[in-house]
């Protein structure tokens, strides 16, 4: 467009140094003037409007900064807290469970890392798993063994949106990753619930409020409540503590390579420190006697003449 | 000293404890977590007699108290005017029609980060 308009000034200007022209050329100037002046007062009308309307986010479209909390592998040299994650497990297959599938999870995952082989053996022969056909061609199930991925709890996407009313729940197997906030904010939402909205929130039937979810209406019911479950190791079933429970499992299935890592920095950082230290005296010492070094220019006196 | 067995674990060729160390150990395990459900299924029962004498969560308990700080106790009082505020409105019969419906979720928020700012350091030294 701008080229266009630079050729035809260029034209015009053309257009002033011949003198025939001359009644042609002021009535495209006046054209072009008039084309310019009201795309001009266009544009400036349109900003000027869209200046009077401001639009942001409020705090409840943003929800609730989730506070930080004291993970215990939050650190840079900190590993996660085992039995947590054990406990969590435990958490997640009695309540979160029943809504939400872990998809990336194999029962292999756990061995070594939370349960012994043997337990997560049993673990997974509770489940039933499509076999290979049978002679006449008919399916068949058998037993989970340890490398079939955890089931979830519904057969597709749309079974699990018929039984929550629409929303569909998200699978859980990176959700720590997922979310901005991580763990702090998993930890808040699950604990977060107010016993009531705050007065003059309306809430779409079948919604909950809940302040850290962006907009704070949310299909997920508050599903923790102190001694839901009961732990194996004798740990008071608070909310607080099945939710940290929880939130630590979630976070290692998310990094199943967390504490591998975490190790595997330890070293790189001391071996890449001292191979640093060695690259700096090797400088020093190479470069010391050309720094320490001193040259002298001698003249050579003239030879004097007879 | 650990960081050195570390290294020489990452040169040589290491075991995984994936099994458990002996059978009967095992069994014992297999015991104890029968009796837990046992146990688990008979607590259902006796729930709601429990229920009174049961430990506060500690979040609730922090929340609590963190309420009652001075720095909180301004946002209390705020959340508490707006909340009657709107109660009012609400009552109000032409209050479907208005144009603006005031709602106290700012308030609840300021209340809940001075809440959450006293209350989330101190959270996961009362937890396991």
């Amino acid at each position: 467009m701008f080229s266009r308009l630079g050729s035809a000034f260029r034209q015009n200007a053309r257009a002033y140094s011949t003198s025939a022209k001359a009644e042609l050329s002021s009535n495209t100037k006046k054209a072009i003037s008039s084309v310019v002046g009201i795309t001009g007062l266009t544009l400036g009308y349109i900003v000027y409007q869209d200046s009077q309307t401001g639009k942001a986010m409020t705090a409840a479209e943003h929800g609730l900064q989730a506070p930080e909390y004291e993970w215990s592998h939050k650190g840079m040299f900190d590993s996660f807290d085992h039995a947590s994650i054990r406990r969590g497990f435990q958490v997640y297959r009695e309540v979160c469970s029943a809504c939400h599938s872990l998809d990336r999870i194999s029962w292999r995952n756990l061995v070594g890392v939370s349960h012994t082989a043997s337990e997560a053996k049993a673990m997974a022969a509770e489940f039933e798993y499509d076999d290979e056909p049978d002679d006449q061609g008919n399916p068949r199930k058998r037993p989970g063994k340890l490398t079939d991925p955890i089931p979830g709890p519904y057969a597709n996407e749309q079974a699990a949106r018929a039984a929550n009313g629409g929303a569909l729940p998200p699978d859980l197997s990176l959700i720590i990753k997922a979310r901005h906030g991580g763990c702090d904010y998993v930890f808040s939402l699950l604990t977060g619930y107010p016993e009531e909205p705050p007065a003059g929130v309306q809430l779409a039937p079948g919604a909950n409020y809940n302040p850290y979810f962006p907009g704070g209406s949310i299909a997920m019911a508050r599903v923790l409540f102190d001694d839901l479950v009961e732990y194996e190791d004798g740990t008071p079933a608070s909310t607080s503590q099945e939710a940290k429970d929880v939130v630590t499992f979630l976070n290692w299935c998310s990094e199943p390579e967390h504490d591998e890592r975490k190790k595997m920095g330890v070293k790189a950082l001391l071996i890449v420190g001292s191979l640093y230290l060695l690259a700096v005296w090797t400088k020093k010492f190479k470069w010391t006697p050309i720094k320490h070094r001193k040259i002298v220019f001698n003249p050579p006196k003239p030879p004097k003449r007879r | 000293m650990s960081l050195i067995r570390d290294f020489i674990e990452a040169m040589a060729p290491s075991h995984a404890y994936a099994e458990e160390a002996e059978e009967e150990e095992e069994a014992v395990e297999d015991v104890k977590e029968g009796d837990a459900e046992e146990e688990e299924e008979e607590d259902e029962d006796d729930d709601d007699d429990e229920d009174e004498d049961e430990a506060v969560d500690p979040l609730d308990a922090l929340k609590e108290e963190c309420q009652k700080t001075a720095e909180c106790a301004k946002s209390v009082k705020e959340f508490q005017a707006c909340t009657e505020r709107v109660t009012k409105a609400e009552e109000d019969p032409e209050y479907a029609n208005k144009d603006y419906k005031e709602d106290c979720v700012e308030e609840f928020f300021h209340l809940q980060q001075c809440v959450n700012k006293c209350a989330a350091p101190k959270l996961f030294s009362h937890l396991k």
